[in-house]
């Protein structure tokens, strides 16, 4: 499992609270945890994304991830390392797909899965 | 302290990370006292788990989009059609037959949702049929934006007089013929029952009943056509589209032969217009009757090394009768209405059947499509095309 995080203090407090956790139980929930943060800032910048590029909701899914990939691409050509480098701030936009492109998969057919995966946009 | 959506964290949970769940101990995801707690304390302790509310309302259309979407690049590939890029799941949808995409999308055989599906997927083979209407050799479009009245009309100007230095360019005259017309609209309806839908072998007949319908919507712009030039109706000026007045018309002629052609075509490109400009109008299509087909291209074959010349058959037309037309997007004669963005026949959802005598609303088993096509001809100028028969002329 994942190495101990920033997580790890915390959730020691919490296991000696309740004392039922050993160490290695405790590092990986502390993975675990750093994993879902990941994924649900991940998740978080599609839907942010999806939501900019498709306002009113009238795209597919696959469209939506073709135009994900396109804007992704044409971004970490250029505009991202301007960005980075402080040349110029970052659009709303853009600060999803520096999200996104701080990893995870940049294809259209991987977006799809992760899409269609959160059953975007139907959150229930 | 940021706001913590806890339940958004139990949905990420339980939906994303499987594979780390599967990684716990039985004890720890079967404790419910544990992760009451655990939740608590994340709350309050770890908020740097989630931050944001997701604030997205519900919409119950984005699968059926996605589907939608799978279902036009799946009937595109079924018809041969190139798809850019795909839907994934355009493959495997590519031969389904139509109950099961019904079950996948989740929507009834016979609701109007589900002939909307249908008429969206069949849509995009529609452009493909639509290129190869026959009629689009001999008429020029025009698009229209409604169903309303549109005036046309051929203008024409005088000869350019030539320029010199420190010369008043001179005004010239115009003249122009105005003909108006409005769209009209044709449809046939389709019929899917529902044990036609079930099963794969529906599938095939629905591909051919839409092609079939599409074609035959098609032409109708061949019968608009030779209706139009039979009639033979007066133009702007008062007088009729063919006359021997007017040099455009031989009639008197049992088949056909270069003799004629050459007439016919000294004529077009001779023929006067009403300032007296030459028409300059060079044959692109030979339009035949049925009967008269093979003799006009016996007629003409001498001369299609000469220059392109494209021998059509309209067999809406009435017996041993041609039309030499020019090029209709240089001298129309011919102009076809159509409504704006629109290629050609396109597939409409129905609600109901409506009963032919009393208009009432039936209901049907099934599923219903509406094939429908705006078009029109009509005649704007006599300049651009020369008719040969057998009728004599008058």
């Amino acid at each position: 499992m994942g190495s101990p995080t920033a997580l790890g203090p915390q959730l020691t407090a919490l296991a000696s609270a309740t004392g039922q956790l050993t160490g290695p139980q405790i590092r990986m929930i502390g993975g675990m945890l750093e994993r879902l943060a990941r994924l649900d800032r991940r998740q978080s910048a599609l839907c942010a994304a999806c939501r900019l590029l498709d306002p009113k909701r009238e795209l597919s899914r696959w469209s939506l991830a073709i135009a994900l990939e396109t804007a992704l691409a044409r971004f970490a050509a250029v505009g991202a390392r301007r960005v980075q480098s402080g040349a110029r701030p970052a659009t709303v936009l853009e600060q999803h797909l520096m999200v996104l492109l701080s990893g995870g998969p940049r294809s259209a057919g991987k977006i799809w899965e992760e899409l269609r995966d959160m059953d975007f946009p139907a959150r229930r | 302290m940021p706001d913590l959506d806890v339940d958004r964290y139990c949905r990420a949970y339980e939906a994303g990370v499987r594979a780390a769940r599967a990684e716990l101990p039985d004890y720890l995801t079967n404790n419910d006292s544990f992760a009451e707690e655990l939740r608590a304390r994340l709350a309050t302790q770890v908020p740097e788990v989630i931050r944001e509310k997701d604030r997205t309302p519900f919409d119950p259309d984005a699968a059926r989009r996605d589907w939608r979407h799978a279902l036009q690049d799946g009937t595109a590939l079924r018809h041969g059609i190139h798809v850019d890029r795909p839907h994934p799941l355009a493959a495997d949808l590519k031969d389904m037959p139509f109950d099961k995409m019904a079950r996948a999308v989740g929507v009834g055989l016979t609701t109007s949702d589900f002939s909307q599906i249908l008429s969206d997927g069949y849509s995009v083979v529609l452009p493909s049929l639509n290129d190869s209407n026959p009629a689009d050799l001999f008429v020029r479009n025009q698009y229209v934006s409604d169903y309303k009245t549109v005036t046309m009309g051929t203008v024409e100007y005088e000869a350019p007089a030539q320029l010199f230095e420190e010369t008043i360019p001179p005004f010239h005259k115009t003249a122009h013929q105005a003909v108006s017309g409005a769209l009209l609209e044709y449809a046939i309806t389709l019929r899917l029952s529902r044990e036609l839908l079930i099963g794969d072998a529906g599938r095939g007949l629905v591909d051919e009943m839409v092609r079939q319908s599409v074609l035959q919507l098609q032409r109708q712009d061949l019968r608009l056509i030779a209706s139009v030039l039979e009639a033979n109706g007066n133009l702007g000026d008062g007088s009729p589209l063919f006359s021997t007045a007017a040099q455009n018309w031989q009639g008197g002629i049992v088949t056909p032969v270069s003799a004629n052609f050459s007439w016919a075509v000294e004529k077009l490109l001779t023929m006067l217009t009403p300032l007296g400009n030459l028409s300059c109008a060079e044959p692109r299509v030979l339009m035949t009757s049925a009967n008269w087909f093979v003799p006009a291209s016996i007629m003409v074959a001498d001369f299609s090394a000469r220059f392109p010349l494209v021998v059509a058959c309209n067999p809406y037309l009435s017996e041993s009768s041609a039309y030499l037309i020019a090029d209709p997007n240089k001298t129309a004669s011919l102009v076809r209405l159509r409504m704006a963005g629109s290629k050609g026949p396109k597939l409409w959802p129905m609600n109901y059947l409506p009963d032919p005598k009393t208009g009432q609303r039936l209901t049907y088993a099934g599923c219903l499509l509406s094939a429908r096509y705006l078009t029109n001809i009509v005649p704007v100028s006599r300049v651009g095309i020369v008719k040969i028969s057998q009728a004599a002329a008058s």
